[in-house]
C-alpha cells in the first residue's frame, strides 16, 4: 500500500441520518489534494472524521496502512496535523505559545521543553514568516497571520500529513494565496477542504467533490471541473475555460439555474 | 535566549511571592483585636510545634498562645487553603467550558453546597450558635449537596451530544436556580434561623477554621494542585477550542469529564468549610494570566500563590473593619475585587 492516506466506505450518521455515506479517498505522497462541494455536502464532517474528532460509524482512515482510529490519540496526532475552523478566542496566548503547542502529543506530563521542540516551533514560525511576531499575542494579530500561526502549529507537530479545513476563510485574495502557496510549497501529502472553486481547481493536484454525503466525483481539476457538474451540484450555470497561464480549468459564473433545486 | 528570561522572571516571580505569603501569613496571625508582634508570632508558632526546642524565652501571656495557635494560624492556613483552591477551580473551570468569565460556582456546586447547609441547619434543629461548634454536619450536608449539584449538572449536560461548554454552562444555571430557589424556600419558610445560615453560606467566611478541620481541605486541594498542574499542558490545548485540542491528542470528551469531577470536589470541598467566596476564583486567574500570559504551567502555581495571599488579606479586612463584629469574606472579596478588576480591565489588559 503506497497511499499515503486512504479512507474507505466511510461513514458517519447524526440522529440515524449519514452524513459522511461511503466515502472512498486517497491521497498519495507529496499530493495536494481538494475536497470541494456545496453547503451541507458533508466536506467538514468528514474531515473531522479523518482528525479524530467524529469518530465513523464504520469504514476506516489508513494512514500509511494504519487504522488511524485504532490508535491512541496522542499516536493519531503524531500522524496527522489539523488546522480546524475554529480560531482561538478569548485566552492571550502568544503566537510562539500556540505554535509550540504542536508539540503536544510528544510530551509527557510534566515534561519541559527540550531544545528540539524550540527548534521545530522556531523553524515553523520561520517557515509561515511569524519569526518577527513570535511574542506578539495571538489575539493582536490579522486574519492571514492567525491562519499562519495555525498553520505553523501543524508544522511543528512533525506530522507527514496535514488536514486543512477551509485555511483562506475570510481571508483577502492576497492572503488566500499566500496560504495556498505556503501549503503547496511544503510538499506535504495534505487534504484540504475548500470553499473557492477557482482556488481548489488552480491549486489542487486532486479533487474529490461531495454531494450528500458521496462522492459525486474525483479526478484532476481540468476533468473534474465541468459545467455540468457545477450545473448538477451547485445549480449555477458556468462557463469553463482552461487558462493558459495555470493550465487549470477558470470558471466563470453566469445565473442560478432558478428551479433547478426543487427538481433535484 | 527569549525562553529562558520568561522562565527566569516566572523563577522571579514565585520567589516574590512565596515571599509575600510568608509574610502574609505572619501579618494575618498578628493582626487582630489583640495585636501580636511577629518575632512573637513566630516564637509561639514553633515552640508549638517543636516544645523540645529551648531556644525560646515562652515570655508570651498565656492568652496570646491560645489566639496565636487555637484561633487565628487555622484561619489563616484555611484562608490559604480556599484561596489557592478556588484560583484553581476556577482557572480550570474557565479552560474548561473556554469562557473567562467562569467562575468556580458556575456549574451548580456552591447553590448545591448552600441548599445542604440550610438543609441540615433547620432539619437537625441547631439554631446559629450552635451552628458554629456543630459544624461538621452542616459540613458534611453541604457537601453532599455540591455533590447532588454536580451529578445533577453532569447528567444533564452529558446527554445527548456531550460535554460541550454550552451545555454545561446551561445546565449549571438551570441546577443552580432549583437549588436557589429551594434555599430561598426553606428561608422563607425558617426566617430567623435559616436567613442567617444562608447568609453565612452564600457569603462564606473563614470562621469556622479549627485544626481539626484542615487536613481534608489540605489534602483535597494540594492533590488538586498536584493533578492539575499535571494537565496543564491539556488545559492549554483546550483553550484552542475541542476541535485544535483533538486534533493535537487530547480526548476532549474524557479530559472534560474528569476535569468536571476534579474541579467539583474540590469546589465541593471547599464550599462546605468556608462557604461559597465569591469573586477568588474569578479574579485571581485573570490578573495572573495578564501578569504571565495564558499558559496553565504558569498560571496554575503562581496563581495558587496569588490566590492564597489575596484571601488572607481579605479575611484580616473582614476581621478589623467593623470589629468586633465580623464582616462575611464575599462582601468583602467583592469590594475589594470587584473595583480591582475594573481597574486592571481598564489599565493593565494588554502587556
Amino acid at each position: 500500500m503506497s497511499e499515503k492516506l486512504s479512507v474507505a466506505k466511510l461513514q458517519w450518521q447524526v440522529a440515524g441520518r449519514r452524513i459522511v455515506d461511503g466515502v472512498d479517498v486517497t491521497v498519495n505522497p507529496g499530493e495536494f489534494v481538494g475536497v470541494i462541494g456545496p453547503n451541507g455536502s458533508g466536506k467538514s464532517s468528514f474531515l473531522r472524521c479523518v482528525y479524530r474528532v467524529n469518530r465513523p460509524d464504520s469504514g476506516a482512515v489508513f494512514l500509511d496502512g494504519e487504522d488511524l482510529w485504532k490508535m491512541s490519540s496522542a499516536q493519531a496526532a503524531r500522524r496527522c496535523a489539523a488546522v480546524p475552523q475554529e480560531m482561538p478566542a478569548q485566552f492571550d496566548f502568544t503566537v510562539r505559545e500556540i505554535v509550540a503547542m504542536g508539540r503536544y502529543p510528544y510530551k509527557k506530563a510534566m515534561e519541559r521543553d527540550t531544545d528540539d521542540d524550540r527548534r521545530l516551533a522556531a523553524q515553523a514560525m520561520d517557515y509561515v514568516g511569524l519569526s518577527q511576531k513570535a511574542d506578539q499575542a495571538f489575539s493582536s494579530l490579522s486574519g492571514g497571520e492567525k491562519q499562519r500561526t495555525l498553520i505553523a502549529r501543524a508544522i511543528a507537530q512533525n506530522t507527514g500529513f496535514l488536514v486543512l479545513d477551509e485555511p483562506t476563510n475570510h481571508l483577502d485574495i492576497y492572503y488566500q494565496l499566500e496560504i495556498m502557496d505556503l501549503i503547496r510549497r511544503m510538499g506535504t501529502a495534505s487534504l484540504v477542504v475548500m470553499h473557492d472553486l477557482n482556488l481548489a481547481s488552480q491549486y489542487c493536484d486532486r479533487l474529490y467533490v461531495l454531494y450528500r454525503g458521496r462522492v459525486a466525483a474525483a479526478g484532476r481539476p481540468q476533468d473534474v471541473i465541468t459545467p455540468e457538474l457545477i450545473a448538477r451540484l451547485y445549480h449555477v450555470e458556468t462557463r469553463v475555460a482552461i487558462r493558459p497561464e495555470t493550465g487549470r480549468p477558470q470558471i466563470i459564473f453566469l445565473r442560478r439555474l432558478i428551479g433547478a433545486e426543487s427538481a433535484e | 535566549m527569549r525562553f529562558s528570561s520568561i522562565r527566569q522572571r516566572t523563577g522571579l516571580l514565585a520567589l516574590i511571592l512565596c515571599i509575600l505569603l510568608f509574610a502574609s501569613i505572619t501579618l494575618g496571625v498578628s493582626i487582630g483585636s489583640v495585636s501580636i508582634p511577629f518575632g512573637r508570632v513566630w516564637g509561639i508558632i514553633l515552640h508549638q510545634l517543636f516544645p523540645d526546642w529551648q531556644t525560646f524565652a515562652c515570655d508570651w501571656p498565656k492568652n496570646e498562645v491560645g489566639i496565636v495557635w487555637q484561633l487565628r494560624l487555622p484561619r489563616v492556613l484555611l484562608g490559604v487553603l480556599v484561596g489557592a483552591g478556588l484560583m484553581m477551580g476556577g482557572a480550570t473551570i474557565q479552560s474548561m467550558v473556554r469562557n473567562s468569565l467562569a467562575d468556580p460556582y458556575l456549574l451548580g456546586i456552591s447553590s448545591g453546597a448552600c441548599a445542604g447547609a440550610v438543609l441540615a441547619i433547620l432539619f437537625t434543629g441547631k439554631l446559629l450558635g450552635a451552628a458554629l461548634g456543630g459544624m461538621p454536619t452542616v459540613s458534611l450536608s453541604a457537601f453532599l449537596g455540591a455533590l447532588l449539584a454536580f451529578a445533577l449538572v453532569f447528567l444533564i449536560a452529558s446527554r445527548g451530544s456531550g460535554l460541550t461548554p454550552m451545555r454545561m454552562v446551561l445546565s449549571g444555571l438551570a441546577v443552580s436556580y432549583i437549588f436557589m430557589a429551594m434555599t430561598n424556600f426553606l428561608v422563607y419558610l425558617n426566617q430567623r434561623s435559616g436567613a442567617e445560615t444562608a447568609v453565612f453560606w452564600m457569603l462564606g467566611g473563614l470562621g469556622g477554621a479549627r485544626w481539626e478541620r484542615l487536613p481534608i481541605p489540605f489534602a483535597v486541594t494540594s492533590l488538586c494542585l498536584v493533578v492539575l498542574m499535571l494537565q496543564s499542558r491539556s488545559l492549554n490545548a483546550l483553550l484552542l477550542g475541542d476541535e485544535s485540542a483533538a486534533a493535537l491528542g487530547v480526548d476532549v470528551q474524557r479530559f472534560r469529564r474528569f476535569l468536571f469531577v476534579v474541579t467539583s470536589a474540590l469546589t465541593g470541598v471547599l464550599v462546605a468549610v468556608s462557604g461559597s467566596i465569591g469573586f477568588v476564583g474569578l479574579v485571581v486567574p485573570h490578573i495572573m494570566r495578564m501578569i504571565v500570559g495564558a499558559d496553565h504551567r504558569r498560571v496554575l502555581p503562581l496563581g495558587a500563590l496569588l490566590g492564597a495571599i489575596f484571601l488572607i488579606w481579605a479575611d484580616v479586612f473582614s476581621r478589623t473593619v467593623m470589629a468586633p463584629r465580623e464582616l462575611p469574606l464575599g462582601i468583602v472579596t467583592g469590594f475589594i475585587g470587584a473595583p480591582f478588576f475594573i481597574w486592571l480591565l481598564s489599565h493593565g489588559g494588554h502587556k
